[in-house]
């Protein structure tokens, strides 16, 4: 495994932990000139080799964990890096990452959406392809960012190289991955329902995503009736309309208990803290969940993650 | 909130504690919707329908002046007048003129909502003129005293116990509800109206530049006797209506009906081509055409030029979930739903800047969840439009100071990893105060007004980033 560029020296490589400009690199480039070949280099290319024999290649993933799942729904991203495990990944967090600058576009702060979309490529610099849990992040990532940045010289190949990279969880898994639940020998014995975050729309068909839950086995899946419609969040809006979107987020939470699920999938951080406020509100019990972890639950990842633990850790 | 602002949150007050309206907008729109799934599997590839549709469009307005020229030339070849007007009012001047000269007494109406947008009415029967709307939704509007809600099913918001009640209180017909019944007693009534009128006016669906035709869809087929039955016909026309050639026509006439009412195509399409021949066995005797521009030249140069790609078929209104919820009404324009938003401020040719401090909410009470992209068959980006709108007035700095350097400030913290943690830190600490077993359930302004409704979710123990320090990253170590 003799690697040009940076690509190579991120992985499992203790000198350059810092930025794709950062010094150690800059070093390590200038001792070791590419092609470059070091003692670390020489055993991570034992461990891949062994690793292409036992059928799997690896490659990475670098976890895009979007701000609402990492303050809110952690799990959801234990969810998403143990499943991407599982099927053979090698998972990297890059550290620098925030916010990709989704809620102040839409709201019409472009300079600062800009401004934030820089920071966000900058952190995912020279890492490989990109899954995020959160469709809205993604289609901010993979349509708006290359627009936004399209006239500054210095980011927009970037802008755009990383819009190719950034894959939304479910449609990784579906398109990338090609992943089939009971090939993967999944199981989830319970009922379940599914609502489709708006946002999908830009990266996948509604279909997709239902054929990932629909096709968990044993899953007892009962569709929910106008399952795209709206749930009432969208930022800012669900604060400064709470009336208009209390509407939207009430008809949709009573749908999503008519149903009589025991579990809502909802893609989406957003989503789910809005769907699941009303619900408790109401003093309904609906368990809402990620695709990521119901799949890694019907997968046996999360055993010693029950859900309740987010709030108890 | 400035009070110049409030008219909307009190019109979405009264429209959602309007039950019954609620119900009737809910039902017809879902209707609809359906109606439009079922319509468009007949067609083969429908979305390209739509692309081809779109791009006729965006064509046509690439070479507006050139196709208006072309058919203000055919409309005059075949025996019409042709009128320009600027704006509202000389639009309003130049048809009273018309029916002034033409001493007209009773005028009938094809449904318009260009007409509505100038409000015709109101300026002919101010100067003695008999005006009837001849669409059934727009009669019972108009014998309402109301104003249409929605831009193809005027009047969504009311279900038929209230057409019942107008048609007691203003025909004096005994009560019933039984539609069937109700439209026999607006047809006897028309039909009186149809045998002494003497104007007609109509706007278009479309106008075709070659030929100078102008195509009315109608399910009614009042269309026809308004153009045809009187005298004189005017017909007034958004320049953006245009299309370049009649064998495009299809082509919207597929995407119109399927679109907005899931019709495979309306009931009634009339192509009415110049003014009364010889030969003709009927027809107006004298064809008035009014080329209405009232801001849309204005928005033709500008970033919002493919919004009059919008062929008015009503189908983002259908789709809109906060259309469903607050009717049309509360959009405090002529024109309601997801294309209102768009186009009742940027069509209002007065002073800008003060319309759009009037119309300031209307770009933000959006959840951006692009229904309405989804269902146009002129293929409008009304969010990223809508979105367009919300920069243009961060820009005029028209959101409000505290919101606008609240948002500043938060943004500037999300994007930089540190202020990032920060940030997530005292909220963490913060939000705890309030914890209830997991839960918040009140929280002070500006926030109060999200937990008015619902619950907060505490945030996590240990945010993610945590998690991947404390324990995941080194798992993968041992792994591999
Ligand atoms: S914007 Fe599109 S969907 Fe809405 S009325 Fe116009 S053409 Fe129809």
């Amino acid at each position: 495994m003799i690697g040009y560029g940076r690509r190579l020296l991120t992985d499992g490589h203790a000198s350059c932990k810092g930025g794709p400009q950062s010094w150690s690199d800059r070093i390590n480039r200038f001792i070791f000139p590419v092609p470059y070949l070091t003692l670390a280099r020489i055993s991570d290319w034992f461990r891949h080799r062994h690793h292409i024999a036992g059928v799997i290649q690896t490659v990475d993933v670098a976890l895009f964990v979007t701000c609402l799942t990492d303050t809110f729904h952690p799990r959801v991203g234990v969810a998403v890096v143990r499943v991407l495990r599982h099927l053979g990944y090698r998972v990297q967090f890059p550290p620098d990452q925030a916010c990709c600058g989704q809620p102040a576009y839409n709201n019409g702060f472009h300079d600062e959406a800009a401004c934030m979309g820089r920071r966000f490529i900058d952190a995912f610099e020279g890492y490989g392809l990109v899954v995020t849990p959160s469709a809205s992040c993604a289609n901010m990532v993979k349509h708006h960012l290359p627009e936004l940045l399209a006239n500054d010289h210095a980011y927009a190949a970037g802008a755009r190289a990383l819009a190719g990279r950034c894959h939304e969880f479910g449609q990784f898994l579906k398109d990338v991955v090609e992943f089939n639940p009971a090939k993967a020998g999944a199981s989830y014995p319970h009922s379940v329902t599914l609502h489709y975050s708006c946002h999908t729309r830009g990266i996948a068909t509604v279909e997709e995503t239902e054929v990932l839950v629909k096709a968990l086995p044993d899953v007892d899946y009962r569709p929910l009736s106008r399952m795209g419609e709206c749930c009432g969040f969208g930022g800012a809006f669900g604060v400064l309309y709470p009336q208009i979107s209390n509407a939207m987020s009430c008809d949709k939470a009573s749908r999503i208990v008519e149903t009589g699920a025991e579990v809502a999938v909802v893609n989406e951080s957003g989503c789910s803290m809005t769907i699941e406020g009303t619900a408790r509100r109401c003093a309904h019990t609906v368990r809402f969940a990620h695709v990521a972890e119901v799949i890694a639950e019907s997968l046996g990842l999360m055993s010693d993650y029950p859900p309740v633990d987010d709030m108890a850790r | 909130m400035s009070s110049k602002k409030a008219w909307f949150a009190k019109n979405v007050d009264s429209a959602l504690k309007n039950e019954a309206q609620r119900v009737a907008i809910q039902q017809t729109t879902a209707k609809k919707m359906i109606a439009r799934a079922e319509a468009v599997k007949d067609v083969d590839r429908f979305d390209d329908l739509r692309d081809l549709a779109a791009q006729i469009k965006q064509h046509t307005l690439d070479h507006l002046e050139v196709y208006l020229k072309q058919f203000a030339d055919q409309v005059q070849a075949n025996g019409g007048t042709v009128h320009h007007a600027d704006d509202a009012q000389s639009a309003c001047r130049i048809i009273a003129d018309i029916a002034r000269r033409e001493k007209s007494r009773i005028c009938v109406k094809v449904k318009s909502m260009t007409t509505e947008e100038i409000d015709l009415n109101g300026v002919l029967q101010a100067g003695g003129l008999d005006v009837v709307e001849t669409d059934l939704g727009e009669f019972i509007v108009q014998l309402d005293d109301d104003r249409p809600s929605h831009i193809v099913t005027p009047i969504i918001h009311k279900n038929r116990f209230d057409v019942a009640r107008i048609f007691e209180r203003e025909l004096g017909v005994a009560y019933t509800e039984d539609p069937e019944t109700l439209t026999m007693h607006a047809r006897r009534h028309l039909r009186d109206v149809f045998a002494r009128c003497d104007l007609g006016i109509s706007g278009a669906n479309f106008a075709v530049a070659e030929s100078g035709s102008i195509c009315i869809c109608t399910n009614e087929g009042n269309g026809r006797y308004c153009t045809t039955r009187p005298r004189v016909h005017i017909a007034l026309i958004g320049i953006e209506k245009l299309i370049p050639r009649l064998e495009h026509l299809p082509t919207f006439l597929k995407v119109l009906s399927r679109s907005g009412t899931g019709q495979q195509i309306t009931v009634y399409a009339s192509l009415l081509t110049g003014a009364k021949r010889v030969s003709d066995a009927d027809g107006p005797e004298h064809l008035h055409v009014v080329l209405l521009d009232n801001g849309r030249r204005e928005i033709l140069n500008s970033e919002f030029k493919e919004a009059l790609r919008c062929i008015r078929c009503g189908a983002c209104l259908n789709a809109c979930p906060v259309f469903s919820r607050i009717g049309g009404h509360a959009y405090g324009g002529v024109y309601p739903g997801p294309i209102g938003k768009l186009i009742s401020p940027l069509l209002m040719s007065a002073d800008t800047s003060e319309v759009f401090e009037h119309y300031s909410d209307l770009p933000q009470a959006s959840s951006l969840c692009g229904m309405c992209r989804e269902v146009c068959p002129a293929r409008i980006d009304i969010p990223e439009l809508l979105i367009r709108l919300r920069s243009g007035q961060v820009g005029q700095r028209t959101v409000g100071i505290t919101r606008n350097l609240g948002f500043k400030l938060a943004f500037r913290m999300l994007g930089s990893s540190f202020w990032y943690r920060v940030g997530q830190g005292i909220m963490r600490l913060g939000l705890r105060l309030w914890n209830h077993e997991g839960w918040i359930r009140s929280l002070p302004w500006p926030f109060s007004s999200w937990t008015m409704y619902r619950d907060v979710r505490v945030p996590a123990a240990k945010s993610f980033r945590r998690l991947w320090r404390d324990s995941l990253s080194q798992s993968e170590n041992e792994e591999w």
